[in-house]
C-alpha cells in the first residue's frame, strides 16, 4: 500500500506538470461553452418533413402541396415513411389518418423532440386543419419516436455522454502513453526495476492518477452542462471503470513503442477506431456488429442512460465495464511485466 | 558472499561475446574494483548481477542463492547506482529521493540527509532536468543508498565528478564498508580503484585479466617503467616502456638516439601501468 500510494503521488505530480494538462483543462473550458451556447437546444425546425397522408379526404396531402412541398416527401405508405425517416435521422415523419372521423396525427422521429418545438409543429399541422376539422388545439396528435422512448433530451446535453466517451475517458489512453514515453526518455525504469517495487503497483497506480483525473474532468464537464442533480454512484462507478479500462489499454498499447512519434501512427488511428461508435450514436440503425464491440459503444449508451435514465437496467453496462477492466488489466500486467519490466534484457 | 562464476554474455546472439569467461568473488564487507577501459564488459557485468539482463550462461550466487531464483524482497537489500543517470527530469531531487524511498519495504534514510551529504541540499527543490551532470551523479548515487543496502552496485559513481567531491563520494563508499556494506564498483580510473578498492579485478575485451588487492598487484607486476616525452613532426609524443622487457629496453634505447627528447621519467607502478603492462593499452583514452 505504501508503494502504490508512493507511486500514486509520483505520477499524480509528474502529470500535474505536463503541459498536456493544461491542453486538457482548456479542452474543458472549451467543450463546456460549446455545450452551453454552440449546440442548439434543438435542430433547426426547417428540418425535412415527410408526409403521409392516410384519410379519406387527404386534406393535408392537399395542404401540403399548396404550401409547395415536393412529390418526393409525399409518401404512400407508412412503412415508406418509417423508411424514409429512419435513412435521414434528423427528419420529422407525419403520418395522418382520421379513422372514426377523428383526425389523427403521428410525428415520426428518431432523435428527441422537445415540447416546445412539438407543440409548433402540432399547431402548424393543425392550423390548415382546421376548417374541416373540429379541433380543440394540442389533442389532435401523439408522438411516436422509433426507438424506446426516452424523455426529449436537449440536442447540447445529448452531446455530453459522446464527449465523456471520447475525451475524458480516453484521456488515461492518451496520457498513460505520455507518462511512459517520459519514463522511458528519463530510463527511470530501470531504477525502479532494481526496487521491489512490482508490475502491479506501477499499474495500479497509473490507473488509479487517471480514474481520478477522469473523474473530476468528468463531473467538471457535466455539472455545468446536464445539471447536479446525477445519479452519481452510477456516473462515478462508470467512469472510474472507463478510466481505469482505458489506461490500462493505453499502457499495453504504448508499451510497444520507444516514444510518442513512433506511437503516434498506431495511437491516432486506434483512437479513431474507437471513436465511429459515436456513428451508432447519432444513427441508430448503424449497428454492426463489430461497431459493438468497441468499449466506447456500450460506454457512450450506458452513460446516456446515467445522465438520462429512461428505466433500462444498468446491471449488463456495470458488468461489461468490469469484465473489461479486469481483462485489460491482466493483459497489460503481462505486457508490462514482461515486455518493459524486461526492456533490453 | 558473492559467487561469481564463467560468466558469459552476448548481445548479439551471434557468438560475439561482450563478456567471457568471467569469474570472481565478493567477500562480505569488501570493495571489490572492476576495472577496465571503455566497453571491456563493466556494465554488462553489473547489470547481469542486478538482473537487469538476463543471466545467459555462467552462475552469480548470493550467499549461495541465484541470482535467477531470487525475490523481488532482495532488492530491499541492494541499492545501484547507475552510469548514465535515470532520474525522474520533472521531479526535484527532493521528490525523485522522496518517492524512491516510498518503493521499499525497509527502513529509508531521510532524503534531505542524503541530500546534504552529497551536497544537493541547496538544490533539493529544484527539478532535476536543470540539474548538470555531475549532480545527477550525486542524486543517483544517494539514491542508491536511500534503503542501507548491505551490497552496493556503483557503476563510474565519480565519473564526471570534480576532485573534491569524487573524493566526498569516495569517502562515502569507506563509510559504508566500514559499515559492514559490500561494494562492487566500476571504474575506468585507476587511482580510486588503488585508494579505496580492497581488491581489483582488471577486465579487458570482456576478460579478466588480472585479480588481486592492489598492492598484491603492484608487488606481483610492478616494475620500474620509464616515460619518455619527445619531439616528432614538432608534436610532443609521450610513451611508456617497461625497464624489465627486453624490447621495451631496446625501443627507448632507439628514441633516445634518434629523437629529440624532452622529459624522462622514472616512475614507481602504479595500477594504471601494470594494466597498460598486461593488456597494452592506455585506460583513459
Ligand atoms: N545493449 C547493448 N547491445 C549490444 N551491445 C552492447 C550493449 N551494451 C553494451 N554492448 C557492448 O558490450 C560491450 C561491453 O559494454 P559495457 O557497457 O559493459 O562496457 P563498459 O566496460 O561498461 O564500458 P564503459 O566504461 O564505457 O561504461 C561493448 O562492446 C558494447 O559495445
Ligand atoms: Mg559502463
Amino acid at each position: 500500500m505504501r508503494r502504490f500510494l508512493s507511486l500514486f503521488m509520483q505520477d499524480l505530480v509528474v502529470v500535474s506538470r505536463n503541459a498536456l494538462m493544461w491542453v486538457v483543462v482548456g479542452a474543458l473550458v472549451v467543450i463546456i461553452m460549446v455545450v452551453l451556447f454552440l449546440i442548439p437546444a434543438d435542430y433547426d425546425l426547417e428540418d425535412t418533413y415527410y408526409f403521409y397522408d392516410a384519410s379519406k379526404t387527404g386534406y393535408l396531402e392537399e395542404e401540403a402541396r399548396r404550401d409547395g412541398l415536393e412529390d418526393e416527401f409525399i409518401l404512400g405508405s407508412l412503412e415508406e415513411l418509417e423508411e424514409a425517416v429512419q435513412a435521414d435521422p434528423g427528419s420529422i415523419g407525419i403520418y395522418f389518418s382520421d379513422s372514426g372521423e377523428r383526425p389523427q396525427i403521428t410525428i415520426l422521429h428518431y432523435g428527441t423532440i422537445s415540447e416546445q418545438n412539438l407543440n409548433l409543429i402540432a399547431a402548424a399541422l393543425e392550423e390548415p386543419l382546421r376548417p374541416y376539422y373540429d379541433l380543440e388545439t394540442g389533442d389532435g396528435y401523439r408522438v411516436e419516436y422509433l426507438r424506446p422512448f426516452s424523455a426529449p433530451v436537449p440536442q447540447n446535453q445529448n452531446a455530453v455522454p459522446p464527449l465523456l466517451a471520447f475525451e475524458v475517458i480516453v484521456l488515461g489512453f492518451l496520457m498513460a502513453a505520455v507518462l511512459l514515453f517520459q519514463e522511458k526518455a528519463d530510463g527511470v525504469n530501470r531504477a525502479y526495476r532494481v526496487t521491489p517495487g512490482g508490475t502491479s503497483p506501477y499499474i495500479l497506480a497509473k490507473g488509479a492518477v487517471f480514474s481520478l483525473i477522469g473523474l473530476f474532468y468528468g463531473l467538471l464537464m457535466i455539472m455545468p452542462t446536464v445539471g447536479v442533480s446525477l445519479n452519481y454512484p452510477a456516473l462515478i462507478l462508470a467512469l472510474i471503470l472507463g478510466c481505469f479500462l482505458y489506461t490500462c489499454l493505453g499502457l499495453v498499447v504504448a508499451a510497444f513503442f520507444n516514444n510518442i512519434s513512433e506511437w503516434l501512427f498506431v495511437g491516432i488511428a486506434l483512437l479513431m477506431v474507437n471513436m465511429t461508435p459515436i456513428i451508432s450514436y447519432g444513427w441508430p440503425s448503424f449497428s454492426p456488429a463489430w461497431i459493438t464491440y468497441i468499449p466506447s459503444y456500450p460506454i457512450i449508451f450506458g452513460l446516456r442512460e446515467i445522465l438520462f435514465p429512461t428505466g433500462r437496467d444498468l446491471t449488463s453496462l456495470y458488468i461489461y465495464l468490469a469484465a473489461a477492466a479486469i481483462l485489460s488489466y491482466l493483459l497489460c500486467h503481462l505486457v508490462v511485466h514482461f515486455k518493459l519490466m524486461r526492456e533490453g534484457r | 558472499m558473492i559467487e561469481v562464476k564463467n560468466l558469459y554474455h552476448d548481445y548479439t546472439g551471434k557468438g560475439k561475446y561482450a563478456v567471457m569467461d568471467v569469474s570472481f568473488q565478493i567477500d562480505e564487507g569488501e570493495i571489490f574494483g572492476f576495472l577496465g577501459p571503455s566497453g571491456a564488459g563493466k556494465s554488462t557485468v553489473q547489470n547481469i548481477m542486478t538482473g537487469l539482463l538476463k543471466l545467459q550462461r555462467g552462475e552469480v550466487l548470493y550467499g549461495g542463492k541465484k541470482v535467477s531464483e531470487i525475490r523481488r524482497a532482495f532488492f530491499n537489500h541492494i541499492g545501484v547506482s547507475f552510469e548514465h543517470p535515470n532520474l525522474y527530469s520533472k521531479l526535484s531531487g527532493l521528490e525523485n529521493l522522496r518517492y524512491y524511498a516510498g518503493l521499499f519495504d525497509v527502513p529509508t534514510r531521510p532524503p534531505l540527509e542524503l541530500l546534504e551529504l552529497v551536497d544537493l541540499r541547496e538544490a533539493a527543490n529544484r527539478k532535476v532536468a536543470a540539474y548538470s551532470k555531475g549532480m545527477k551523479q550525486r542524486l543517483v548515487f544517494a539514491r542508491a543508498l536511500i534503503n542501507n543496502p548491505g551490497i552496493l552496485f556503483l557503476d563510474e559513481p565519480t565519473a564526471s565528478l570534480d576532485p573534491v567531491t569524487a573524493a566526498k563520494v569516495k569517502n562515502i563508499i569507506l563509510q559504508k564498508r566500514s559499515e559492514g556494506a559490500t561494494v562492487f564498483l566500476t571504474t575506468h580510473n585507476m587511482y580510486t580503484a588503488e585508494e579505496i578498492c580492497d581488491r581489483v579485478a582488471f577486465l579487458d575485451e570482456g576478460s579478466i585479466v588480472a585479480m588481486d588487492s592492489p598492492r598484491a598487484l603492484k608487488l606481483k607486476y610492478g616494475e620500474q617503467s620509464v616515460r619518455v616525452e619527445y619531439y616528432e613532426n614538432g608534436n610532443v609524443k609521450s610513451k611508456l616502456y617497461f625497464l624489465a622487457r627486453e624490447e621495451d629496453r631496446r625501443a627507448l634505447q632507439e628514441i633516445i638516439d634518434s629523437k629529440e627528447v624532452q622529459t624522462l621519467h622514472s616512475q614507481e607502478a602504479s595500477l594504471e601501468q601494470i594494466f597498460i603492462r598486461l593488456t597494452g593499452r592506455e585506460l583513459s583514452a
